[in-house]
């Protein structure tokens, strides 16, 4: 048997879906998580029962990918039943398509959830007499703590046992001569579900229209007769407003409200805060700093840098750095100084010494076993030991950073806090071409590039989802955190760490905004689409949903660890390690491998962004190269040929050029092949462009301008300034071009 | 070389080859080929007729 999850975005059909097949489905809060069916197992019941969680839609017209994909499993695949989560909190607007899925032969059950937020604020539902008037059951759940979920599931296999004609609720309307007739005609032409093909038949669904244009020509002169009115010929505005009319008139009785001061929720009165006009973007950037502090500090809190607080003692010491006191106690007899503790570290930090102290000692124990047994010096020791075990553990010891900061997102999304920032954003974006709409996806690409690319699946406009799929990247996505980790122990200054990454993604963003206006400006774009997108309420996180997306990522990035990331490291360990001739061994200097000869070459081309010059520059552009396999590996290259914190020598304005050109560069080839799939032709070419250019540009500004602060402040403000201009200067030529653009339109 | 460094190799070289041949096995069975897992670009993402579709 075969069950169906059909409701509203946001109606809880995921969290339903994930509680009875035991799935980790990713529940998120705005439209576009789930744009495919999912399929699980329910095997609670005398046989096993397939669920299939279809996309959040809100009506069965053929708009959005998402619609159609619903629609036509409904139709076509014909499950046994149909579950409708209804979302009780939003009954009037959910019974919509409820009353649209009744007129579908095919056994139908409301599953009434959020029922628990219903009682909570004193409201009452007559789910009897809901289930009267719609002629179905209705049963109360709430999918989030899992009650009424057993009794569900056997009311619906009873359902699902009984055969079920359509019925309509505009039967009851000035539609309903219009509607018996077509159904009529339909029926003697033995098409299924003759009612529902009916009623999308008189409001020209296209769909429909194709598959029937002949019974669509013998109704003519009867819907003729329906034309001169206040929709004008609107049969599909005629159809939605008998639907709303038939709704509000039966089912407000249904729903009693308790008395309030106000009608306004909790979620109306923090909206009021977070999605405020002015207020709500910097609210953003403060939430998004106060996470990277919690993962990327030093100093938590600023406990030293404000109030100058050290540890000195030397257990204490050890336990905040992951047995770190001796290399700490080495460097303060170097200098002459006591062995302190700048402040405290943040918990990511303090998290990050200690994996690093574990895959540490497991490397000295491996190096000890082959040193033991005579052998350290033979190339398959340097193969585990220099190679393998160094480079993987340069990416693990940062994985509980990565692993935090995905949940402090996580944490965001699932309050519902996130489609609120798609929300504000959308007033900000519209401005530089973009729509609200479109930042979901580059939203997304904060976790991987991929999905995020995909997810442009929904926008409609062909030159938008080019667009967004190039600035898709942009958006440092999880496999750039370690990059940015290992740059943010070597930038200087104890508590420069947490402001260095979150000042690389805040770059990100800018640099996507730039350039969605100088795109935007260059073409023929027409104005951007309204945006419309249902605001979830804000709820409590649930921690097994954090959970479940936590071990979704370790998964990932296990898979990538042990395949791709891995298969680089052995690349890059047999490059550094032989010459052009492998057979005559492994070489004694790293500068004689084939590795530090491509290295040497393709640095000069990197020369002007600053980190490629010096005897150790072909390091860094071998790096960023092998990012293109997996972004992971820019880090575990680094290792490998060396480059740690305390042995990296790069300038904070180098270091900070580095960073700049990875992140805007061409990303891993996984997203490359994504972008060239979901692009047209010219735009895939255009994007690949743009990358290289970008990252180019904004790496040699970046590195000029600190370089120039470096020598002397004020030359540095000198080229400040000089930039500043420039920026200005072609804004004003952009803005000529989008007023002669208009002139010529309106002409 | 003795015989276990014949067999570290082996492994080694193995290891490289192993992310292009799951690569392509996953193609074959239309599952998501980076491992991501979220198989948006797997064969069974019917946004895939969608696109087809616009393009024909």
């Amino acid at each position: 048997m075969k069950f169906a999850l059909v409701g509203n975005p946001n109606s809880g059909k995921t969290t339903l879906f994930n509680s009875l097949t035991g799935a980790t489905a990713h529940v998120g809060n705005w439209p576009g998580v789930t744009v495919d069916k999912r399929e699980g197992t329910y095997k609670k019941l005398k046989e096993n029962i397939s669920i299939v969680d279809l996309p959040g839609i809100y009506s069965l017209s053929p708009y959005t990918p998402e619609e159609v994909v619903s629609r036509n499993f409904i139709i076509d695949e014909k499950p046994d039943c149909v579950i409708n989560i209804v979302d009780a909190t939003n009954l009037e607007r959910n019974l919509y398509l409820t009353t649209q899925l009744l007129e579908i032969d095919v056994p139908i059950i409301i599953a009434l959830n959020m029922m628990d937020s219903v009682k909570k604020s004193g409201d009452e539902i007559d789910t009897k007499e809901l289930a009267k008037n719609l002629a179905i059951p209705v049963c109360e759940i709430s999918a989030l703590k899992g009650d009424g979920i057993k009794e569900l599931m056997e009311k619906a296999y009873e359902v699902a046992q009984t055969k079920r004609a359509g019925t309509t609720v505009l039967v009851h309307s000035d539609l309903g001569n219009l509607v018996k007739v077509t159904a009529e005609k339909l029926n003697d032409k033995q098409v299924s579900s003759p009612l529902f093909h009916a009623i999308k038949l008189i409001e020209e669904d296209s769909i429909e229209v194709s598959m029937h244009q002949d019974v669509l020509t013998e109704i003519e002169p009867l819907r003729a007769t329906y034309t001169k009115n206040e929709f004008d010929g609107d049969f599909e505005g005629m159809v939605a407003d008998a639907r709303y009319k038939y709704i509000t008139m039966h089912f407000n009785k249904i729903i009693k409200k308790a008395n309030r001061n106000s009608n306004e929720t909790t979620s109306d009165k923090i909206d009021k805060v977070l999605t405020h006009k002015i207020w709500g973007i910097p609210i953003f950037i403060v939430l998004m700093f106060i996470v990277f502090h919690l993962v990327f500090s030093e100093d938590l809190l600023f406990l030293n840098s404000l109030f100058g607080l050290e540890i000195r003692n030397s257990g204490w010491i050890n336990f905040f750095t992951g047995m770190g006191y001796d290399g700490i106690l080495e460097e303060a007899i170097l200098n002459g100084e006591d062995a302190v503790l700048a402040g405290i570290p943040s918990l990511g930090v303090f998290l990050q010494s200690w994996m690093g102290w574990l895959t540490g000692s497991i490397i000295d124990l491996v190096r000890g076993w082959f040193a033991n047994g005579g052998v350290d010096e033979t190339w398959y020791a340097g193969l585990i030991c220099d190679g393998l075990l160094t480079g993987i553990d340069s990416i693990f010891s940062f994985l509980p950073q990565i692993l935090l900061l995905f949940l402090f997102i996580s944490i965001l999304e699932d309050s519902g806090y996130m489609a609120r920032v798609a929300f504000i954003m959308d007033r900000a974006f519209r401005k530089f071409g973009l729509s609200g709409k479109a930042f979901i996806p580059l939203l997304m690409g904060f976790g991987c590039s991929v999905p995020a690319m995909m997810a442009t699946k929904t926008l409609e406009d062909e030159k938008e989802r080019d667009m967004t799929i190039r600035l898709a990247p942009f958006f440092s996505c999880g496999a750039k955190a370690p990059i940015w980790a290992m740059l943010a122990t070597v930038v200087a200054g104890s508590f420069l760490g947490d402001i260095f990454v979150f000042s690389i993604y805040l770059l990100g963003i800018v640099i996507a905004i730039l350039s969605a206006l100088i795109i935007k400006a260059f073409s023929k774009k027409k104005d951007v689409p309204p945006f419309i997108m249902e605001l979830p309420a804000y709820h409590m996180p649930q921690f097994k949903n954090l959970v479940a997306h936590l071990w979704e990522k370790l998964k990932h990035f296990l898979y990538k660890a042990s395949t791709i990331i891995t298969a680089a490291i052995i690349l890059i360990w047999f490059l550094s390690n032989f010459e052009w001739a492998f057979w005559r061994g492994m070489v004694d200097d790293i500068s004689e491998s084939i590795l530090a000869d491509l290295g040497h070459v393709l640095q000069y081309v990197f020369y002007p962004l600053g980190w490629s010059m010096g005897s150790e520059g072909w390091k860094y552009t071998v790096a960023s190269i092998t990012g293109l396999i997996a972004k992971e590996d820019v880090v575990a290259t680094m290792s490998q040929l060396g480059l740690e914190e305390g042995t990296i020598a790069l300038s904070n304005a180098q270091i900070y050029a580095f960073a700049a050109y990875n992140l805007f560069t061409l990303p891993c080839f996984a997203a490359v092949a994504t972008a060239k799939g979901e692009s047209t032709k010219k735009g895939f070419l255009v994007t690949i462009l743009w990358w290289l250019l970008a990252s180019y540009v904004v790496s040699m500004v970046i590195y000029w301008i600190g370089y120039s602060f470096e020598l002397f402040w004020w030359l540095g403000l000198i080229v400040v300034i000089i930039l500043i201009s420039l920026i200005i200067g072609l804004g004003f030529i952009v803005a000529n071009k989008r007023k002669n653009k208009q002139e010529k339109r309106v002409a | 070389m003795k015989w276990y460094e014949y067999i570290i190799m082996i492994i080694a070289i193995g290891l490289v080859i192993l992310p292009f041949v799951l690569n392509h096995l996953n193609k074959k069975k239309g599952k998501s080929t980076c491992g991501c897992g979220c198989d948006k670009c797997s064969a069974n993402c019917p946004m895939h007729k969608r696109i087809d579709d616009k393009e024909n």
